[in-house]
């Protein structure tokens, strides 16, 4: 594609200023410090039904990360593939154990939180089972969630300036755009869950993670 | 001073623990297995998040299929599920994450909307055949032209042990018509022929009753 060679070396990030996913490899290119060329996908155009985007990703999801001849659509592996290769700042501490909780939270926000509010299971769920039915589920799913990783974080007793520390670490890179969506878009009430609240004054501190934010980015419409 | 072995707490039937199994399975880890249902209140006071699986190693408690086979696969590096190699490995992250994101959690809601009688039965089954074929059509799409005996190689990776739970649970709960993926049909077969697998079928299991499906 001659697209590809003119923007060669640089990563291409298709991305749809809203969806949670998108937000997450956003904050991880950021937190990087990795420049990448940004195209937008709007889901509501149903552009990721575009063939040239289903080429890239079959699951026609967004994020889609373009490095080379290398496609990644996925958040989750498009994380960990620039941990692998853009080691600095890690988003991944050697420690197992502290390790593992931060896969642990990142997990239940992409399996656990965000599959129930992806726009065509909420278009399903509202036409198979009930028009409404969608909206009571993501409450559930979200508040479910939320309390999860609450809880989870209190128990371990690791948070620091962050979920699992001091530094900014994977969980914060899938938690932050959670709690956006849960804060603009779910209306769920953060007074229950006090450490995620104040977690999400810290990302809103940081310039990474501000720099990613939805209405930051260059699709999204403006404000008036 | 020997390390007493991990413990597994595990539904028969859940693909999310079948995945656990596998991969403790390879990495020839001896654990202890204890199985929880869905109604289970002393479960909480193992993993108060109260998510299955769980893996308890000691006085650590891991949930999260992703999250346990990552950290073993650090802690037991013998057979190795990701490859060094960067494009590799993402395919290998993105048709785990397929599976456990976008098929399995719709799987999940599904049946328990049944049980629960929010969907009818024919509902509830559309859901579930719609997602799987979604995902499973993606991925044969993603492994097109693939001619090593398993997905990524000729090796079992991450990927094939998320991938054989969920086809197993598409071909005996679901019906899904697996002629439509002939890759996916084709590792399922080998898949199946391996001890690590076999054994961890949800059939197999402790808790299976006598007439599983």
């Amino acid at each position: 594609m001659a697209e590809a060679e003119a923007t060669a070396g640089r990563l291409r990030l298709y991305s749809y200023w809203r969806s949670t996913c998108s937000h997450r490899a956003r904050i991880a290119l950021n937190l990087k410090g990795v420049d990448y060329e940004y195209k937008a996908v709007n889901l509501v155009k149903g552009e990721q039904s575009d063939p040239e985007f289903v080429k890239l990703n079959p699951m026609k999801f967004v994020p889609a990360l373009v490095d080379g001849d290398s496609v990644i659509g996925d958040s989750y592996a498009i994380a960990l593939y620039l941990e692998d290769k853009y080691p600095e700042p890690p988003l991944l501490p050697h420690d197992l154990q502290k390790k593992a909780l931060n896969h642990q939270i990142a997990g239940i926000v992409a399996s656990g939180i965000q599959p129930f509010h992806n726009r065509t299971v909420l278009r399903l769920i509202d036409q198979k089972v009930g028009a409404g039915e969608s909206v009571l589920w993501t409450q559930q799913q979200t508040e479910r969630g939320l309390t999860a990783i609450e809880n989870l974080i209190q128990l371990k007793g690791r948070a620091g300036k962050y979920a699992t520390g001091d530094e900014v670490q994977l969980a914060d890179v899938f938690l932050a755009p959670q709690i956006c969506g849960a804060i603009g878009v779910n209306q769920i009430d953060m007074s229950n869950y006090p450490t995620l609240a104040r977690l999400h004054s810290e990302y809103m501190a940081h310039p990474a993670f501000v720099a990613a934010l939805p209405g930051r980015q260059p699709d999204a419409p403006s404000s008036s | 001073m020997a390390a007493s072995k991990p413990i597994l707490y595990s539904a028969w039937i859940s693909s999310c623990s079948f995945r656990v199994r596998i991969a403790l399975n390879l990495k020839g880890v001896d654990y202890g297995y204890r199985a929880v249902t869905r109604t289970d209140l002393d479960y909480e006071k193992i993993n108060p998040i109260k998510y299955v699986p769980a893996l308890v190693d000691g006085d650590f408690v891991v949930s999260d299929s992703l999250a346990i086979i990552l950290y073993l696969e650090d802690k037991y590096p013998q057979h190795p599920l990701l490859p060094q190699d960067l494009k590799k490995k993402a395919i290998n992250l993105q048709i785990a994450n397929i599976v456990c994101s976008s098929i399995q959690p719709l799987q999940c809601y599904a049946v328990i909307g049944l049980v629960d009688g929010k969907l009818g039965s024919d509902e509830s089954l559309q859901i579930v055949r719609n997602y799987t074929d979604k995902g499973f059509k993606a991925i044969e799409k993603l492994l097109e032209g693939c001619d090593s005996k398993y997905a990524t190689g000729d090796e079992v990776q991450l990927a094939d042990v998320f991938l054989a739970p969920q086809i197993h649970a598409g071909v005996t709960r679901f019906q899904i018509d697996m002629s439509n993926y002939p890759l996916l049909e084709r590792f399922y077969k080998a898949y199946m022929e391996i001890p690590a697998f076999q054994v961890a079928a949800p059939e197999k299991q402790p808790d299976a009753p006598a007439s599983p499906y």
